[in-house]
């Protein structure tokens, strides 16, 4: 099938057709789902060898349950997000503490305008305030404030109900507004 | 408790959600590297091939025969042709009985069973015509 057609074609249709053998298939799923995947898990983890290897763990998954799968009974996104993040998960627990030098540093050398550069510091300030939080916190914050997911959706992919996302969403900010609090100032919202 | 999304505290902190949103830590790739996208494409691949792999089964010899069991179960080829020596041999003796058989019958019996034997084996016949049992059932 051309390419054009099957990015009209369901999540579902997709891995019924990968099961049926289809290896446009797989190419097309792997395009749609994969780079959410590996963002989350870099976010989750700070470190792009692991979210990658997290990344490619998470869709081997998907391959092995293509031919068990069930159309309609859950979103294939969904279920990779909660596949992944119980990796990553399990790959915070491993080597606690986390180790804040793992945050990524940001380029050097790189040209960029002063707003950027200030957008930078504060997206990579709140990832090392982020790698601080318990890692269910941690997990809810980024899904529901940078992956943009709904709390119900939140809920499925943690597999807890609704009030408890938002309890650890709630504690997640609220200890990330005590870990940012001494550098607004500097990163420019000292009067936020 | 949870605490209001909109307090002071949390307005601030959604300007470096923004941030964060916008730009992503240094690592967070705009798109799957091509070595990634490879190392998913062989999982795949490999998956795909493993299931469209036939299920194979160990090799087992072909069930013998119902003949082929029961010769060998008897003895092989030569026991199975005496077997089948011995019925015909009986079925021949069934429909036609020699006229000797009832005078030896009677000497069997007597040399068994004494001279009660008569009155005992009255009507006993060791090898009866088949056509007493056709007709009688």
């Amino acid at each position: 099938m051309p390419y054009d057609a099957m990015s009209a074609v369901s999540d579902d249709a997709l891995l019924v057709m990968f099961a049926n053998g289809d290896g446009e298939a797989a190419r097309m799923l792997t395009l749609r789902l994969a780079p959410r995947v590996l963002r989350l898990a870099t976010r989750m983890l700070g470190d792009a060898a692991e979210a990658e290897d997290v990344t490619q763990e998470a869709m081997l998954r998907l391959w092995r349950i293509a031919a068990d799968w069930r159309p309609g009974e859950a979103q294939v996104g969904t279920w990779l997000y909660r596949v992944a993040s119980n990796l990553c998960t399990d790959r915070l627990r491993r080597k606690r503490p986390v180790d804040i030098a793992s945050v990524p540093e940001m380029p050097d050398g790189r040209a960029a305008p002063e707003d950027d550069l200030l957008d930078a510091d504060r997206a990579r300030a709140l990832q090392e305030a982020l790698a601080q939080l318990p890692e269910r916190q941690r997990q809810a914050v980024i899904l529901r404030h940078l992956e943009g997911l709904s709390n119900p959706e939140i809920a499925e992919v943690m597999d807890i109900g609704v009030e408890a996302v938002e309890s650890l969403t709630a504690r997640g900010k609220r200890a990330l507004v005590a870990a940012l609090s001494g550098r607004r100032e500097e990163l420019g919202y000292g009067h936020g | 408790m949870v605490m209001a999304e909109n307090s002071d505290d949390f307005d601030g902190l959604e300007a470096f959600f923004a941030a964060g949103r916008a730009q992503g830590p240094a690592t967070v790739p705009d798109a799957l590297p091509d070595a990634l996208m490879a190392r998913i494409l062989a999982d795949a691949a490999a998956v795909q091939a493993a299931a469209a792999r036939p299920v194979t089964r160990p090799a087992t010899a072909a069930r013998p025969g119902l003949w082929r069991r029961l010769s060998e179960t008897l003895g092989g080829r030569g026991a199975l042709a005496g077997l089948l020596s011995a019925t015909l041999a009986g079925l021949w003796l069934g429909f036609s009985p020699p006229d000797q058989i009832a005078p030896l019958t009677r000497t069997v019996s007597q040399t068994v069973l004494g001279d009660n034997a008569a009155t005992m084996l009255d009507g006993l016949d060791l090898i009866p015509a088949i056509d007493t049992v056709l007709t009688q059932g």
